[in-house]
């Protein structure tokens, strides 16, 4: 291996053993012109086999759960951290629906919120954070497509994770006006990709995928590669504000059902909950829909043309299914 | 739809009626945005089947007539916008069909429509299928700088749960329209409907049933609710359309008249009388008397 250059980025990564964390912690430790250090962060205690061949002197990996103030503290007091001069932190925050249930929503928007202290704290320059589209509400009266003003889901009846989720996101535009650390919120579309766990890859990742009768919303998801170059182009030019990012499919979601090729039956609306809840005590499928109502009725396309003109990102991945 | 699906629709619709009719609306300019849909919902195929079946409506039932087509253009964003009545809203598809059969080459309208449509099941649905949009300012602009040709009734619901005696009484004009024309410099084309009041003469109707069930009023009719679901069946009388001159609002009012509500109200309220004389000369004419 060539030795690192000095002198360039030096980033913590935050749930770097999920799925899109550890694609995003090898994506950097490659990039050998731009960065210098990586410092993955995650619950799991051992390194993680896929972390094993990564240099010392670049790669760092931390076991700590962000959730709890005491890991966070050791974390960021921690000599290893202070040695590396940490500059940018990716919080990959609520990446999966169904997983962190085992976790109160208002502690996790806790940890977000003591993060983004920490962060200031130590004079962290930039912070990206993963958020969702999960976040905007979506009514009859939703225009077909989405920008980065769109409202909000502030319903109450919404289910307890969305709207913690929409809590993490607004805490983290409390600091768009901050100088340290300069926040990038992105919003991508339903993420489609292996081990994801969004809301749509659960949902089309079941035996059967079930979805409700009389509604086809049209929907935009991204691949979780495109995610990961947009968060990328996100850490190079460390903007403020916040950026919706989709990938260059558009259509219903009948449509990316078909293309998993597996059996989609459309159920009226009472029958669905418990259909649902069978099919989750069976183990036939992960995606809990009765925190999702009003996702399988009204359109959820976002509007990109934020993040194409002000940092010239296009999603180009199209949506396949089979491949890896 | 799969594919198979779709080749399947085709041969059925060509053997229905509409092979040529078909052939005709291929040229018809459709931003597909990979699947055969675009980011509206709008489905080629959707779009053709009820076409072919609003032509049925449009020759044998309504049997329309229709003047002024020279005035809507060929190309380029404009907004159609009519008077409203007769409680379903078959005046928006016999104008949209109308235009496809009048026009060369064809040009769909994108109608604007009440929000409450698309949450219900099925009939929201068909709605995007058709290239119909839920009336939102930011859609509404979407289709402007798409140059689509938008159809808007400024009256709104209101308009078409009036009691029969009120018919051809042309409700206050919402503004939304006015604004967005001025803002992205589009044409306002003035278009009157005559004969669709007399296809459901609402007798009175009753706002706190029509809450109930979602709808702004629960209308009755001399056949509904008495016949059932067949009382809405709507009566034959023949329509009369007429598209007048294309306005040029952003040459006759500054860009800052889009933001004062008293102007846009006035231009609204202009436009209303455009409408409502366009609807007493087409009203005259039907009935005979001198124009």
């Amino acid at each position: 291996m060539s030795a690192p250059r000095r002198g360039g980025r030096r980033i913590l990564v935050t749930a770097a053993t999920s799925s899109l964390g550890r694609g995003f912690c090898q994506d950097l430790y490659a990039d050998l012109e731009h960065v210098d250090h990586v410092f993955a962060v995650a619950e799991q205690e051992d390194l993680p086999y896929y972390f094993r061949d990564l240099h010392r002197d670049r790669f760092t990996y931390w076991s700590a759960n962000l959730l709890k103030e005491r890991h966070l503290k050791d974390l960021f007091l921690a000599e290893r951290f202070r040695a590396q001069g940490i500059d940018q932190i990716v919080h990959f925050g609520f990446l999966r629906t169904t997983k962190l249930l085992r976790v109160p929503p208002g502690e996790a928007v806790e940890g977000t919120r003591r993060l983004l202290e920490f962060a200031q704290a130590s004079g962290i320059e930039h912070l990206v954070y993963l958020s969702g589209c999960l976040v905007y509400r979506l009514r009859p009266w939703t225009s077909a497509v989405l920008d980065e003003q769109a409202e909000l889901d502030f319903d109450p009846e919404s289910d307890a994770w969305i709207r913690a989720r929409v809590d993490a996101d607004l805490l983290c535009r409390t600091f768009l006006d901050q100088d340290r650390p300069r926040v990038t919120v992105v919003r991508p579309g339903p993420i489609i990709g292996r081990n994801v766990s969004s809301h749509l890859d659960d949902l089309l990742d079941g035996y059967l995928v079930t979805t409700l009768a009389g509604f086809d919303p049209m929907i935009r998801p991204i691949h979780s590669s495109d995610v990961l170059k947009a968060i990328h182009r996100c850490v190079d030019a460390r903007p403020r504000g916040v950026f919706n990012v989709a990938g260059p499919d558009v259509a219903p979601l009948s449509v990316f059902a078909r293309l998993t090729g597996r059996p989609t039956v459309a159920l009226p609306g009472p029958a669905l909950r418990p259909v649902n809840r069978l099919q989750r005590l069976l183990g036939l499928t992960t995606c809990d829909l009765s925190t999702l109502p009003n996702w399988l009725r009204y359109p959820c396309v976002l509007d990109t043309s934020k993040i194409e003109e002000k940092l010239d990102f296009r999603a180009t991945h199209h949506i396949k299914f089979g491949e890896s | 739809m799969t594919p198979l699906q779709r080749g399947l629709v085709r041969r059925a619709l060509g053997l229905l009626d509409g092979a040529r009719a078909l052939e005709r609306l291929d040229g018809m300019p459709f931003r597909d945005e990979g699947f055969g849909y675009d980011r509206f919902g709008l489905e080629r195929e959707g779009f053709w089947g009820a076409y072919l079946g609003a032509r049925q409506l449009y020759r044998r039932w309504f049997r329309v007539r229709s003047t002024g087509h020279e005035h809507v253009p060929r190309e380029g964003r404009a907004i159609l916008f009519a008077n409203h009545s007769g409680l379903l809203p078959f005046d928006g598809a016999m104008i949209t069909v109308d235009l496809l059969e009048r026009l060369s080459p064809p040009r769909a309208t994108r109608a604007i429509v009440d929000h409450f449509a698309f949450a219900l099941p099925w009939v929201g649905l068909f709605m995007q299928r058709t290239g119909q949009v839920p009336g939102t300012t930011r859609n509404f602009a979407d289709l402007l700088r798409q140059d689509e040709l938008v159809l808007v009734f400024p009256e709104g619901t209101r308009a078409i749960v009036k009691p029969f005696r009120e018919r051809y009484r042309l409700r206050r004009f919402n503004v939304g329209f006015v604004e967005l024309a001025l803002e992205h410099e589009a044409p306002v084309i003035p278009v009157s409907v005559v004969g669709a009041e007399e296809q459901a003469p609402i007798l009175f109707g009753s706002k706190a049933l029509g809450r109930k069930l979602g709808m702004p009023i629960f209308p009755v009719t001399p056949t509904f609710p008495l016949l059932g679901p067949l009382g809405l069946i709507p009566y034959p009388s023949r329509y009369h359309i007429a598209y007048g001159e294309p306005i040029w609002l952003h040459r006759e009012y500054p860009r800052e008249a889009s933001r004062d509500p008293a102007a846009l109200q006035a231009i609204a309220e202009r436009l209303r009388q455009r409408v409502q004389d366009m609807v007493d000369l087409g009203l005259r004419a039907r009935d005979g008397r001198a124009s």
